[in-house]
């Protein structure tokens, strides 16, 4: 749960939105009066924001250069909120109790809408019925950095710690704080149970979770996979450790390939071309197994265009070994566009009858097997 | 059984194909000239056999069809005019270099090609040998 709320909330600007908290401040009242039932017992970090100088809690709060310390700030003032009882709320415009400015109290409540406004697009997962608390569940561990260090800060978390430090320990003080409410754990449960198909990439203790760092450990991860198992394709290539030792290996496989490719190639145009050749009798002399490779991948194969039907193969058959003296300009011809034969000559009646007589052979070598 | 069948079809079309390859050009006698262009042939025959049995979903199989049938076939089949000047010094440079169509795939497709065409390689210099072996025996 951790994770995502970090990753999604830890990359987003906090104070661009700053144009629109009018319209947002009276629906923030409505929904502080929803959080009244929480009960008031944490309201130290209140009064530690009290017990600032104002000028210098006005600079926290203002500084839209940092957006560090706006979420800090945020997340202070969302424990200060839900911790002051109802009076002060019910009085919440017009003249306070609290010693201190007028000027703070607002800003308080722009942070708080603030907060509440760049959480939705966040986390796009959240239902829309979601209140404030669950909001603020989802905002308290934005505060991963730890640039700004301050007196404010020191109450919510050590600023010094690593991030997944201070998250349990906010976590620990949230369920400390929301004892009472079954509506938080009831939230975080749902929350949970939204996560789940979302995280694929487990982030453990110590690495970093924002989203960058968790597409590229998949990238990576999607990488070793691969080089696995062109590892084990590749012969003598699993006793080799290292990326580029295994890479080097690959490419001289495949250069080899190539290169054999090549000399059979120049071997067949140096054999007699008059030579007739059978498919079955080349299956038979065959030493090695020529279908021991599996193609895990491979798709269904590409059956001939036109084959003729199977009574006129003993009608072609004798055509077979006239190959080497057919007529010249037309297999010349149609070598460039072997892959489709439309066939108007006579000449090509014997290779359609050979290709009519290797599927078969084919069929027959697949019957046996 | 799939398999099998691919591996039948590869062996089927090859052999179709350099029988096609050899009989257009003269007989063993010929020119070294002329048996280096049957030999090219051949080897333009054998690649394009292989990446039609591969299919057209394979990204190298696309890239090779399209190399051979876009290019004039005077020119050699494996040899590329301009190399490109990216990333030539690491081992994923010369991989892309080395796969038809590997310089416009990431690092992750061009393993997954590098596979299948090291699969499709292999089964195509079994085939090869197969029907040189057995014109060897023939002739002998």
């Amino acid at each position: 749960m951790e994770i995502k709320v970090g990753t999604v909330g830890g990359s987003s600007p906090i104070g661009r939105q700053s144009d629109d908290t009018g319209l947002e401040s009276l629906q923030f009242c409505e929904e502080i009066q929803g959080l009244m039932t929480i009960p008031a017992e944490n309201a130290s970090s209140f009064t530690a924001l009290l017990e600032l100088p104002a000028t210098q809690a006005l600079e926290l709060l203002h500084s839209p250069d940092s957006a560090t310390a706006a979420v800090v700030n945020d997340d202070s003032v969302h424990h200060c909120i839900k911790d002051v009882p109802k009076p002060y709320f019910s009085a919440f415009n017009c003249n306070l109790t609290f010693p201190t400015n007028s000027g703070l109290i607002e800003r308080v409540t722009k942070l708080s809408v603030l907060a509440k406004e760049h959480s939705p697009e966040t986390t796009s997962s959240v239902p829309l019925n979601s209140s404030v608390n669950l909001e603020k569940v989802k905002n308290e561990p934005t505060t991963d950095t730890d640039s700004n260090p301050n007196p404010l800060q020191t109450l919510i978390s050590d600023p010094t710690v690593e991030n997944t430090n201070q998250r349990s320990a906010k976590r620990k003080e949230r369920e400390k704080k929301g004892r009472g409410s079954t509506k938080k754990s009831k939230n975080e449960s749902n929350e949970d149970a939204e996560k789940l198909p979302y995280v694929h990439v487990r982030a453990r203790r110590g690495q970093a979770t924002d989203s960058h760092s968790l597409a590229e450990r998949a990238r990576r991860e999607k990488i070793n996979a691969r080089m696995k198992l062109l590892q084990e394709l590749v012969p003598g290539c699993n006793k080799i450790s290292g990326t580029a030792l295994v890479l080097d290996e690959i490419i001289n496989h495949v250069q080899s390939l190539q290169r054999q490719v090549e000399f059979l190639s120049m071997r067949l145009a140096a054999v007699n071309p008059r030579v007739d050749f059978n498919i079955e009798s080349i299956l038979a002399t065959e030493n090695e197994p020529i279908l021991e490779s599996n193609f895990p991948t491979m798709v269904s194969p590409l059956m001939w265009p036109e084959i003729p039907v199977n009574g006129t193969r003993q009608q072609y058959q004798p055509q077979w070994h006239f190959d080497g003296s057919v007529n010249h300009q037309g297999w010349a011809r149609d070598e460039h566009n072997h892959h489709n034969f439309s066939p108007p000559e006579n000449s090509l009646l014997s290779y359609d009858s050979s290709a009519n007589s290797a599927s078969l052979h084919s069929n027959q070598l697949k019957m046996e097997l | 059984m799939a398999n099998s069948k691919s591996a039948i079809t590869l062996l089927n079309s090859t052999s179709s194909r350099l029988c096609f390859a050899r009989t257009s050009a003269t007989f063993a006698s010929a020119p070294p000239d002329q048996l280096k262009r049957q030999s090219r042939r051949i080897k333009m025959a054998a690649y394009s056999s292989m990446a039609r049995v591969a299919g057209r979903r394979r990204a190298w199989a696309r890239a090779l069809l399209f190399r051979l049938h876009t290019r004039p076939r005077h020119k050699t089949l494996m040899r590329r005019k301009r190399r490109p000047s990216t990333s030539s010094d690491d081992m994923v440079g010369k991989l892309r270099r080395l796969l038809p169509g590997g310089e416009t795939m990431d690092v992750c497709t061009l393993l997954e090609e590098t596979a299948n065409y090291i699969h499709c390689l292999s089964t195509q210099v079994k085939v090869m040998k197969a029907i040189s072996n057995h014109h060897l025996s023939k002739v002998n």
